[in-house]
C-alpha cells in the first residue's frame, strides 16, 4: 500500500528567525500576564508606602525599592515558571514534542522574560519616584545600586524559567518562592557581621547603619550580574549544553568573587574614627543663612531649606551677637567634636518627615532642639548629652520654653531631654504674657545671664524661680547601674 | 512525491511488546487504524509523529528518517498530530492557542500566521469561537480545535489518535466531514475503535492486534473476511457461538451456521471481530 502526496513547499525559516518569532510570541504573552501587572503594581504600592512618610534619600529609596523589587522578582518567578512549564502541563507535552521548535529553541525564546522583567523593574522604580513627587531623593546617587533594581526582577524571571523547565507543575512556582524567601532571609538574619559574605548575598544593597558611608556597590552589582548570567546560561543548556555549563560555572565563580570583594571592601561602620573619615566637616556641604550655618552630608543639601524652616523662627528671636547654633548633619556615629571650637551646634540625622504630621513632627523636633541648644541646655560636644538632665529652676529653661512658643505656637511647651515642672511652665507663661519686644530686648541685654545656669536674669520680668546649686560634675549613674539616662542637674 | 513507510518497527515497554515488526506504507487519503485496546495503535502513531523513538526498525516520512536529528525537524515540519489528549491550554483563547502553535510550527511571518490561523479555524468551523477561552469550549469544539492545531502549516501527513472519542453523533458527523475533506489531498492516518468511522471515512484499513498488523486493505475487503460467516436467526444459537440480538429482534451469529439461520450480508465490524477472534468478539459483545 503505497500512495504519494504532493508537497506544498514552505521554506523553513532560519533557526534565528524562528527563535525571534517565538520570543516575540512569549513577550506578547508575558506583557498580557496579570502576574506581571499585579506584581508591578504591588511593588510600586509597597515601595511608595514604605517611603510615604519619610523624605527619601537615594540610600533609603534604593533599599526600599530594592526590597519591593524582590516582591516583583517573586511574581515574575511565578510568571516565568508558568510560561516555561506550559509546554509540559495539561497534557501538552506530547503535542509540543512533535513540533519543529524543540526545547532548546523554546528555552532560548523564554529568556525574553528576563529583559521584560528588567523593564518592569525599571518601570516600577520610576513609578515610585514619580508618585513621591514633589520630593526627590537626596544623598549621593549611585548608578550601580539603581541597576540592581533592574537585575533583581530579571533574576527572578530567569529562575522561574529554569524551575518551570525542570518542575512544570503549577505548585512548583509558589513553592520555589517560599523556599527562596526562606533562604534570602537567612542571609540577613543569620550573620551578625556587616563584613560577612553571607550578609552580602542578600540581593538588595544594604544601607549602612552609619548612613553616608561609601558602599562597594559595584561589586554587589557584579555579584547580581554573575547570578543573572548563571541563570541565563543554565536556561541555555538544552540549546548549547557545553557552553551553557562552562558559562554557568564561570558566572557563579564571578558572583562568588564579587560578593567576597564586596564584603572585604565594606567599611567598618562600627568604629567612630573610621566613620568620621567619611563624614568629616570638610566633606560637608555647608551654607550660611541668616547667620546660621547649615552643614549637610554630601548630596543632602536639598534638605537645608527644611532645617531653616525649623531653626530660623528661633534664631530670629535671639539677640544680635548671640551665638546661633550651627546645624550639622552627622552619621549615626558621632565623635562629638564641633566644627568650630566653642561654637554651639546641633546634629540632625538622615530622616525628615515627608508629608503632613510627619513633616510637622520633624520640624517641631528640630525647633525644640534648636531652642534648647541656643540657651545652652543641649550641647553636642558634651559626652553626656545622650542622658537627660534636670533644668528645674534654671531661667534658661524658661527662655527655651518662651522661644519655643514663639517659634512654634501651640505645639506644646516641651524641651527635649530636659526635665522641668509646672513652675518653669508658669514662669514661661509670665513671659508670654508680656509684649514680645519687651522680652526680646530684655533677653538681648541679659543674654550672658541667660546662658549661665546659675543666674536669674528674668527676675526683673517677674520670674521668681531660683536655680539649684550647679554641680561641677554630672551625677554618676545610680548605684548598681551603668546605664542611667539621668545626669542630674543640667550644667 | 512522498511516501510514508514503516519497516520492521518494534517497540517494547518493559516486558510488553507494543509493536512487533510492523511493516506498513501509507499514502494520500484516509487510512484507518483499527484494533482493540493494547493493540499498539497509539504507540505506532506516536512513533510516526516523532513523539516516541522505536526500538527497532525504520520510519521514513517523505524519505526522511526521524531518527536522524536534522531530518527529524524536517519531518516535524511536515506532520500534524492530534494525540488522544491534545493538551490545550485552558486559559488561552482558541485564536491565541493556534497562534502560539503556529509559531512553534515555524510560521514566523505575522501576517501569514494570522491568515493560517483563520484558515484552520474556518476549516474546523470555529471562526465564531476564535476569542473564546479553551476552557469554555465544549468537548467537541475542543476536539475540533485540537484538529485545527494539527492542520496548521498545511501538513502533508495528519495523524489523529482516536479523534471521535466522546463526541455526540452530530459532532462526529462534523468531524467525519472534516477528515474526509482532509483526505482529498493529504495523507491522514487515524486510529479508532469505531468501525462505523472506518466504513464512512477510510479508503484503507489497517487492523492491529498484539503489536502486529493483521490486516491491510480496503473497508470492503475487511467486510469480505466475514463472508459466509454471518447469520441471522429467530432463536438464539446453541453452543459457544458469538451472537447478539439486533434491533429487529433477530440473532446475529458469527462463525458456524446455527440451525435454521439464514446468511446475512457481512459488515466491516463482522470482519473485524472475526479477524481478531474471540477476544475481540467478547469485548465487542460486552
Amino acid at each position: 500500500m503505497t500512495v504519494t502526496a504532493e508537497r506544498i513547499e514552505r521554506p523553513a525559516p532560519t533557526a534565528r528567525t524562528a527563535t525571534i518569532a517565538l520570543a516575540r510570541a512569549e513577550a506578547r504573552r508575558m506583557w498580557r500576564s496579570p502576574l506581571l501587572w499585579i506584581g508591578t503594581l504591588l511593588t510600586v504600592a509597597l515601595g511608595v508606602a514604605w517611603m510615604w512618610t519619610r523624605m527619601p534619600s537615594w540610600e533609603t529609596f534604593h533599599e526600599n525599592a530594592g526590597v519591593a523589587s524582590m516582591l516583583l522578582a517573586a511574581w515574575l518567578l511565578m510568571a516565568g515558571h508558568l510560561a516555561a512549564g506550559r509546554d509540559r502541563r495539561a497534557g501538552a507535552e506530547e503535542s509540543t514534542r512533535t513540533l519543529p521548535a524543540g526545547p532548546g529553541r523554546r528555552g532560548l525564546a523564554l529568556l525574553v522574560t528576563v529583559p521584560i522583567a528588567a523593564v518592569a523593574g525599571a518601570v516600577a522604580c520610576l513609578a515610585e519616584l514619580l508618585l513621591l513627587l514633589p520630593t526627590w531623593p537626596v544623598g549621593p546617587y549611585d548608578p550601580w545600586v539603581a541597576l540592581t533594581l533592574i537585575v533583581i526582577p530579571a533574576i527572578g524571571a530567569g529562575i522561574g524559567v529554569l524551575i518551570g523547565r525542570a518542575l512544570p507543575g503549577v505548585a512548583a512556582g509558589p513553592l520555589a518562592v517560599v523556599v527562596l524567601v526562606a533562604v534570602m532571609f537567612m542571609f540577613i538574619f543569620v550573620p551578625n557581621d556587616p563584613q560577612s559574605v553571607m550578609t552580602h548575598l542578600w540581593p538588595v544593597v544594604h544601607v549602612n547603619w552609619n548612613f553616608g558611608l561609601p558602599r562597594p556597590t559595584g561589586w554587589h552589582l557584579l555579584y547580581l550580574v554573575g547570578v543573572l548570567v548563571a541563570v541565563i546560561a543554565a536556561n541555555c543548556r538544552p540549546a548549547a549544553p557545553r557552553s551553557a555549563i562552562t558559562v554557568t560555572v564561570l558566572a557563579i565563580l564571578l558572583a562568588g568573587f564579587a560578593v567576597q570583594r564586596e564584603a572585604a571592601e565594606t567599611p567598618d561602620a562600627i568604629h567612630t574614627e573610621e566613620v568620621m573619615k567619611y563624614v568629616a566637616p570638610e566633606t560637608l556641604d555647608c551654607r550660611t543663612h541668616e547667620e546660621v550655618r547649615y552643614c549637610a552630608l554630601d548630596g543632602y543639601g536639598a534638605w537645608i531649606p527644611y532645617w531653616r524652616e525649623a531653626a530660623e523662627p528661633v534664631a530670629d528671636l535671639l539677640p544680635a551677637g548671640a551665638q546661633r547654633p550651627s546645624i550639622r548633619q552627622i552619621s549615626t556615629s558621632d565623635n562629638l567634636v564641633p566644627m568650630q571650637a566653642g561654637h554651639p551646634e546641633l546634629r540632625v540625622g538622615d530622616t525628615w518627615g515627608r508629608v503632613g504630621s510627619w513633616a510637622e513632627d520633624s520640624r517641631v523636633r528640630l525647633t525644640r532642639d534648636y531652642a534648647a541648644t541656643a540657651v545652652g541646655l543641649l550641647r553636642r560636644d558634651d559626652p553626656e548629652n545622650w542622658r537627660s538632665c534636670d533644668g528645674s529652676g534654671q531661667h534658661r529653661t524658661v527662655v527655651a520654653l518662651w522661644l519655643l512658643e514663639q517659634a512654634a505656637p501651640g505645639k506644646g511647651l516641651t524641651v527635649p531631654r530636659i526635665r522641668y515642672g509646672d513652675a518653669e511652665r508658669q514662669a514661661a507663661e509670665v513671659l508670654l504674657a508680656k509684649p514680645r519686644a519687651e522680652v526680646q530686648s530684655h533677653l538681648a541685654a541679659h543674654w550672658s545671664g541667660v546662658l549661665d545656669p546659675a543666674a536669674t536674669p528674668l527676675a526683673a520680668l517677674g520670674v521668681t524661680i531660683t536655680p539649684p546649686p550647679i554641680p561641677s560634675e554630672p551625677a554618676p549613674p545610680m548605684e548598681g547601674s551603668t546605664t542611667s539616662d539621668d545626669r542630674g542637674v543640667c550644667r | 512525491m512522498t511516501t510514508v513507510t514503516l519497516q520492521g518497527l518494534g517497540k517494547r515497554y518493559g516486558r510488553t511488546t507494543a509493536l512487533d515488526s510492523v511493516d506498513l506504507s501509507i499514502g494520500v487519503g484516509v487510512t484507518g487504524l483499527l484494533g482493540p485496546n493494547g493493540a499498539g495503535k497509539t504507540t505506532l502513531l506516536r512513533c510516526l509523529a516523532t513523539a516516541l523513538g522505536p526500538d527497532t526498525g525504520t520510519i521514513r516520512v517523505h524519505g526522511l528518517d526521524p531518527a536522524v536529528a536534522a531530518q527529524r525537524t524536517e519531518v516535524r515540519r511536515r506532520i500534524g498530530y492530534l494525540p488522544q489528549n491534545p493538551g490545550l491550554y485552558p486559559n488561552f483563547t482558541a485564536y491565541a492557542l493556534l497562534d502560539y502553535v503556529a509559531v512553534l510550527k515555524e510560521i514566523t511571518d505575522r501576517r501569514q500566521r494570522r491568515a493560517e490561523v483563520r484558515r484552520v479555524l474556518d476549516e474546523v468551523e470555529l471562526t465564531d469561537r476564535a476569542r473564546t477561552k479553551v476552557r469554555k469550549l465544549s468537548g467537541g469544539m475542543r476536539q475540533r480545535l485540537g484538529l485545527a492545531q494539527a492542520l496548521l502549516g498545511d501538513p502533508e501527513l495528519v495523524i489523529l489518535d482516536e479523534p471521535t472519542v466522546g463526541l455526540d453523533p452530530e459532532q462526529r458527523m462534523l468531524f467525519r466531514a472534516l477528515i474526509s475533506r482532509l483526505g482529498e489531498r493529504r495523507t491522514v492516518l487515524l486510529s479508532t475503535h469505531q468501525t462505523e468511522d472506518v466504513g464512512a471515512l477510510c479508503e484503507r484499513v489497517v487492523v492491529m492486534s498484539g503489536g502486529r498488523v493483521v490486516f491491510e486493505g480496503g473497508p470492503r475487503d475487511l467486510a469480505q473476511v466475514a463472508e459466509g460467516q454471518v447469520w441471522l436467526s429467530e432463536t438464539p444459537p446453541q453452543g459457544n457461538a458469538a451472537y447478539w440480538r439486533n434491533a429487529d429482534g433477530l440473532y446475529r451469529t458469527l462463525g458456524r451456521q446455527p440451525d435454521g439461520a439464514e446468511a446475512a450480508r457481512p459488515s466491516i465490524e463482522d470482519g473485524y471481530l472475526l479477524l481478531l477472534g474471540n477476544v475481540a468478539v467478547t469485548e465487542a459483545i460486552r
